[in-house]
């Protein structure tokens, strides 16, 4: 029996063993390998504070040995410490008896002998120390010449020598091989000066640190012969690195607090302490993490530690430190001002109250922001009540100050303050930030909420009004401890502000804990049940033999003891969960071991129901129902044991609702034992819980929606950015077209002096330079916003060269360099491409060769095709130089935006900075490649990559444009603007028209059109008062259709307009302002592109078999036109006059004659009323028949006129036969059209 | 006997004239002999005596747009700046014009003869 009883005893165990092992597998796994290692060998030699209690068995603490233990939490080391001097443990180390020895500062000499690990252990301050009583060295440094100052025969001699030269200081060094000797030497006035680490002065009495003279870095080296170590080592350190970032500092603040401690004291100071030798310190009770009386009546919290911490940081150590603990505020001060306690602590409040009292605050010990705590929500009137700590005066002012209007209660006590507002009779009561969080933790406030406010209220020493020595001693002692100690510090204190129960632990770490629970509590519940009715059974049947029923009856205390632990855990762990229930999977059997008293609807506790049934009920009743689905799926029981085949728990999230509301909530199960643990590894039962997690969620929700939010005002950002650029690069470039525009007209002027004109070209030159940066930057915008399109238009690669090599070649020839272009085999004529990029990125990198080679130099381009395939080729090209090139180091980063290897290069090469940064852009948008070999002294070369689509059909290249066909008009409302692209245009050799304004443009357009001499080229600037370029382009469309090219031409960058403008009809764009060397490569390429010539033939119908009626009353007129018409086998009739010409063409068969040649002046009735007159003919062809006006008037009314009356063009008489022909087979060809 | 030589020599465009008359000589002279004859010429120096110069205007517009046409350069030259100021209505002494205008018509005609 008692076998058997052992055994499900055991069975139990086993199972909380696996459970609790969970919690206990990290330090079982150090345990164990700590006990497989070898005991590691450190060299431990004697050093104030860095490494003390150097002999076998005494007590060993500092700065060294509590890094080796921190060490050793990462790699399991034991540690043997071999003693000695440091001189013979380094020699030691040497040899390899020792593996570690601590402290070495890293010389080049020693770095071969032994091993220094990544990082340093830490880094000190070196000091100069002198007798205090030696008042013969000050400051002045030169007080040191002739004097002894004694150092440790190490790394610090060096910075010492250097320091003393710096200072030109003429002393006697006198080194010493160990510490001792030298502290020695120090203490016996042999040496008058010691270099010591930290501030030196530490522990000695008669020290004073004079100042520093350098710091250092010190290692923990390792000795050669031990790589495993030193590996280690390494990763120990960077895993400290990792995981307490802050550790070596927080060590350095442990053990060198401040590394000049101190200086002289003041006179208030030095009288103060000779006429105290004891600090009576009054504090605040009750004031945790600041100050408080513990149960044995001794002071705790902060000021216990803070204020010996600052006399000990002072170097006070005679001072003796009462303290005297107060309940009351008011009674700490009234005691401060008798003079029955020297210092107060906490006050705060403010400066005023603090003056009305009649004390003086030293520095904040700590700031902390102060929590408005409410209950329920947070409105405009929750600060118009406040509840008030009648003995916390600081409280009372703090809100005095801040809150002057609100009403105050007093209550006595924080807590009693709390229930105030808890209970709703207060509003709010505010309390001190670092108390707060901790406090609020207490679970009778769970209701309270806390608002932090914008002020900060400092916690600080109070003194007697005129106690300046003692105020100075504090608030040199605060600042000497620093911030982050009190802080620190506060932190170990806050944890008393609340009673953290075994229930808050687990209520911490739900998630570790929540499944445990699950786990324990299915199971121990399940077994506990079974075994209490069979123990109880058991027992009645050994009542007969006493002995082992005696045994059995302590087997079973101690099994309820431990069942009763076993209950307190459960009901402590099911916390988490509104409620618990047990589920038995095969049977569809529940039961409930926890209910949520809030619940009514739900089975009580120990109640036994099904499943299925409830569960189903459940989700049917308290789940929403876009979440009822997907929960009733999460319960079915072969879905939970899939689930739970692979995790250990399982969750599911859904938004319930009941009585009403709707609040998050999470049901999760686990098994009652793994699956791995059975046979047949299926999971029969389940404890299944439900949780409330609406706050979580509801958070996660909201952080959701901030990032989104954050998200969005990034990419706002983003897009400010991009379009600040673009309308900050026009606003620049505007001021630069009239610099240039003006420049070009100034240097126009042939009576400059040579002087002048030098410095009108000058100014011409930087003007583009800088056009060329900002130009730069506005690609580098387009790049980043993804603007940049790369065409795909056909273009003449040799072409392209050509121009390449004529530039180069130009700049070349001017510095002295040679360049050569080598086109090998196989490179076509024709590509597919955009032309104007790649010529950009060969000159780019061409321009950046040129720049970094000095004369005589070379400078080759070779171009080769290396790969054809179907209808792509690949074009390599590569630029060589023997310029200054780069260091290798240099070379990754070439390609960064603003990247140059020596800005101080700039000066003499000048440079953007940017230029590699779009090459590499734009080379990678052609989807091509570029690399850069480099070596400095010898040369760079540059090697582009990129494939080009082949082009069938090839053309020649010059067809489009020629300069004496064009027929160009200017618009722009800037007169210098305007000039000057007419100018421009003037060294091209194309002649042009200037206007300024879109409906001048129009009027121009008209007359041209009707003289049958159109623009064939219309340049647009784009932002114009009252009409813009793209309104004008769409009238233009409207009215001429193709007959001009319009190109927008603007300083803007157009990318925002080119969708709208090109539906308007225009053409293309270009940049402002032009340049004569691309403007016919420009027209080219948009010619190109639109597939069209610029000068533009219009379809003609043949004149031969035509009928022409001509109204001419000169005869000789009359008989050249005929001659001149018969010449292309056209018939003519001759009318003498308009009124004869009206009637012929009344008496005419409709569609018989073609065109009509009007003069204007004739006698009985001129061209004009004609025209009009057989235009208001109320026949077909009437409006129809082209009417052409011929005059010797070229005047532009008249033409208008003529136009006016609906005549179709306007010819000038003495007439041209070609003119003549051209303008009659043009409208017979549309009028032909017209008709068919 | 009227020559492309004798004209160039006169002063004409004959090129621009020839062109205008598709290259044909005979058909370039047949119009020169005519335009000599011009009425225009008459009605230009009464219209100027008689200070008509509406119909000065009418009468010297015309001879320019034929004189033109032939490519007679020295007689269209002041013919088209008389049309000019008579378009403008100038009320000047156009006696000058008519002058020369006279003189080169004579010259013309001499070399008809």
């Amino acid at each position: 029996m008692i076998r058997q009883l052992q055994k499900r005893f055991g069975s139990f165990s086993v199972i909380l063993c696996a459970a609790l092992i969970l919690v206990a597998v990290f330090p079982f796994t150090v345990t164990a390998a700590e006990a497989a290692r070898d005991k590691v060998r450190v060299g431990y030699y004697e050093n104030e504070v860095f490494q003390e209690g150097a002999q076998e068995g005494s007590v060993k603490t500092g700065y060294a040995y509590e890094y080796y233990q921190k060490l050793s939490e990462y790699t399991g080391w034991n540690y043997e410490y071999v003693y000695g001097e440091f001189g013979d443990l380094y020699q030691m180390l040497l040899d390899g008896k020792i593996d570690f020895l601590a402290g070495l500062a890293f010389r080049e000499d020693r770095k071969d002998l032994i091993g220094y690990p990544d990082a340093a252990m830490g880094n000190e301050t070196y000091s100069l120390v002198k007798h205090d009583s030696d008042s013969g060295i000050t400051l002045d440094l030169s007080t040191l010449n002739g004097r002894k100052i004694g150092v440790l025969d190490s790394a610090m001699v060096q910075v010492l020598e250097k320091f003393l030269n710096e200072h030109s200081i003429k002393a006697d060094v006198v080194k010493f091989r160990d510490y001792e000797p030298l502290f020695a030497a120090f203490d016996k006035h042999e040496i008058d000066i010691l270099a010591a680490e930290g501030d030196g002065a530490h522990g000695r009495e008669h020290a004073e640190p004079l100042c520093p003279f350098g710091t250092s870095e010190y290692y923990l080296c390792v000795s050669r012969t031990r790589p495993d170590l030193m590996a280690e080592l390494n990763t120990a350190q960077s895993e400290i690195a990792v995981n307490e970032p802050n550790y070596i500092n927080s060590l350095r603040n442990k053990y060198y607090p401040v590394s000049i401690s101190s200086r002289a004291f003041s006179d208030a100071e030095k009288k103060w302490l000779s006429q105290h030798n004891k600090l009576r310190v009054g504090y605040l009770k009750n004031y945790l993490p600041y100050s408080d009386t513990d149960k044995s009546g001794a002071v705790t919290g902060l000021v216990k530690d803070l204020v010996p911490k600052m006399l000990e940081v002072l170097s006070l150590k005679n001072i003796e430190v009462s303290y005297t603990g107060y309940d009351s505020y008011d009674d700490m001060i009234d005691d401060l001002e008798k003079g029955c306690i020297d210092t107060a602590f906490p006050v705060g409040g403010g400066l005023y109250y603090s003056e009305e009292n009649g004390i003086f605050q030293s520095t904040a010990v700590i700031s902390a922001s102060t929590e408005i705590v409410y209950s329920g929500e947070y409105t405009d009137d929750t600060t118009k009540h406040f509840a008030v700590n009648e003995n916390n005066r600081m409280q009372y002012y703090f809100i005095m100050k801040n809150y002057p209007d609100a009403k105050i209660t007093f209550y006595p006590s924080t807590d009693a303050c709390l229930i105030a507002v808890n209970s709703g009779e207060a509003k709010c009561t505010t309390m001190n930030g670092l108390r707060a969080n901790d406090i609020l933790k207490n679970s009778r406030y769970k209701k309270l909420t806390m608002l932090q406010t914008s002020y900060e209220d400092g916690r600080c020493f109070g003194v007697q009004n005129g106690d300046a020595g003692l105020l100075r001693l504090l608030n040199r002692g605060v600042s000497l401890l620093g911030a982050e100690y009190p802080q620190n510090l506060a932190f170990r204190y806050t944890d008393q502000l609340y009673s953290y129960s075994f229930l808050d632990m687990l209520r911490d770490n739900m998630a570790f804990f929540g499944t445990l629970i699950l786990i324990v509590a299915a199971a121990v519940i399940a077994l506990l049940v079974r075994d209490m009715k069979r123990s109880k059974r058991e027992i009645l049947t050994k009542e007969s033999a006493r002995l082992e029923l005696e045994k059995a009856n302590r087997e079973l205390v101690e099994q309820y003891n431990h069942r009763e632990q076993q209950d307190k855990m459960i009901t402590a762990l099911a916390s988490d969960y509104r409620c618990v229930y047990h589920i038995d999977l095969d049977k569809d059997e529940a039961v409930c071991y926890r209910a949520d008293p809030a619940d009514v609807g739900q089975p009580s506790e120990g109640e036994h129901f099904k499943y299925s049934e409830y569960f189903s009920r459940y989700a049917e009743n308290s789940v929403t129902e876009s979440y009822r689905a997907d929960f009733l799926q999460f319960i079915e029981p072969e879905n939970i044991r899939k689930a739970l085949a692979e995790n250990l728990i399982i969750v599911y999230r859904y938004l319930a609702k009941r009585d009403g509301k709707e609040y998050y909530e999470m049901i999760r199960m686990a098994g009652e034992r793994h699956p791995e643990d059975r046979d047949d590894h299926i999971v029969h039962a389940v404890g299944l819980g439900l949780t409330v997690i609406d706050e979580e969620m509801r958070e996660t929700m909201n952080r959701n929606r901030a990032l989104a939010e954050a998200l969005e005002a990034a990419e706002q950002a983003n897009r400010a950015k991009t379009a600040f650029l673009s309308s900050m690069s026009h606003e620049i470039r505007t001021p630069m077209n009239a610099i240039i525009g003006l420049n070009s007209l100034a240097l126009r002027d042939e009576t400059l002096s040579e002087d002048t004109k030098e410095y009108l070209e000058k100014i011409g030159g930087s003007a583009r330079h800088l056009l060329g940066l900002i130009n730069d930057i506005l690609d580098m915008s387009r790049i980043e916003s993804g603007r940049l399109i790369i065409r795909k238009e056909e273009f003449s690669f040799s072409n392209m060269l050509e121009q390449i090599n004529n530039m180069v070649m130009l700049q070349c020839n001017e510095k002295g360099l040679h360049y050569e272009c080598r086109v090998t085999g196989g490179v076509s004529d024709y590509y597919i491409g955009d032309d104007m990029k790649l010529k950009q990125v060969i000159i780019n990198i061409l321009s950046n060769a040129i720049k970094f080679t000095d004369a005589p130099g070379d400078i080759l381009f070779t171009v080769e095709r290396t790969a054809l395939f179907e209808d792509h080729s690949t074009i390599k090209m590569t630029i060589k130089d023997t310029g200054i090139g780069m260091e290798k180091d240099f070379i990754p980063k070439i390609f960064d935006a603003f990247e140059q290897e020596d800005s101080s290069r700039n000066n003499k090469y000048g440079s953007t900075g940017l230029g590699l940064a779009i090459t590499k852009n734009i080379v990678e948008l052609m989807n091509g490649t570029i690399s850069v070999e480099s070596e400095k002294g010898v040369g760079t070369e540059f090697t582009v990559v990129v494939t080009l689509n082949n082009c069938e059909h090839q053309y020649s290249a010059t067809n489009y444009v020629n300069p004496k066909d064009m027929q160009i008009l200017v618009v722009d409302d800037e007169e210098v603007a305007a000039e000057h692209t007419r100018i421009v245009l003037d060294e091209a050799g194309i002649k042009a028209d200037t206007c300024f304004s879109g409906k001048d443009a129009l009027s121009m357009l008209e007359l041209r059109h009707a003289k049958h001499e159109p623009y064939n080229l219309v340049l647009l600037d784009w932002k114009m008062p009252e009409m813009d370029g793209i309104d004008v382009a769409k009238q233009i469309r409207q009215r001429y259709d193709k007959e001009t090219t319009v190109i927008i031409l603007t300083s803007f960058n157009w990318d925002e307009i080119m969708d709208e403008a090109l539906h308007a009809g225009v053409d293309s764009f270009l940049a402002k302002p032009l340049f004569a060397s691309n403007v016919i490569d420009e027209f080219e390429r948009i010619a190109r592109k639109n597939c069209m010539s610029l000068c533009k033939e219009k379809s003609h119908a043949d004149l031969k078999g035509r009928r022409i009626l001509m109204a001419e009353d000169v005869e000789i007129n009359a008989e050249i036109t005929e001659q001149i018409i018969m010449v292309r086998g056209a018939e003519i009739d001759h009318a003498e006059n308009g009124r004869i010409a009206l009637e012929m063409f009344e008496k005419s068969e409709v569609g018989y004659y073609d065109a009509i040649l009007m003069d204007v002046r004739m006698p009985e009735m001129d061209g004009l009323a004609a025209t009009e007159a057989i235009r208001a003919l109320d026949r077909k062809d009437a409006k129809a028949v082209p009417i052409i006006a011929m005059t010797a008037n070229a005047f532009d009314e008249d033409v208008q006129r003529s136009l006016q009356v609906g005549m179709n063009a306007h010819l000038s008489k003495p007439v041209e036969p070609d003119r003549l022909y051209q303008t009659l087979e043009e409208l017979i060809w549309d009028y032909d059209q017209d008709r068919n | 006997m009227l020559t492309i030589d004798a004209l160039k020599q006169f002063g004409a465009d004959t090129d621009d004239g020839l062109t205008r008359c598709m290259g044909n000589e005979g058909f370039y002279f047949k119009l020169i002999g005519k335009v000599v004859e011009d009425k225009n010429f008459k009605l230009l120096e009464d219209a100027v005596l008689a200070k008509d110069l509406d119909a000065a205007f009418e009468a010297v517009h015309s001879l320019k747009g034929v004189l033109g046409n032939l490519a007679l350069t020295p007689v269209y030259k002041p013919a088209a700046e008389m049309t000019e100021l008579l378009r403008e209505r100038k009320d000047i002494d156009y006696t000058p014009y008519l002058k020369q205008i006279s003189e080169k018509r004579d010259e013309l005609i001499g070399l008809l003869a």
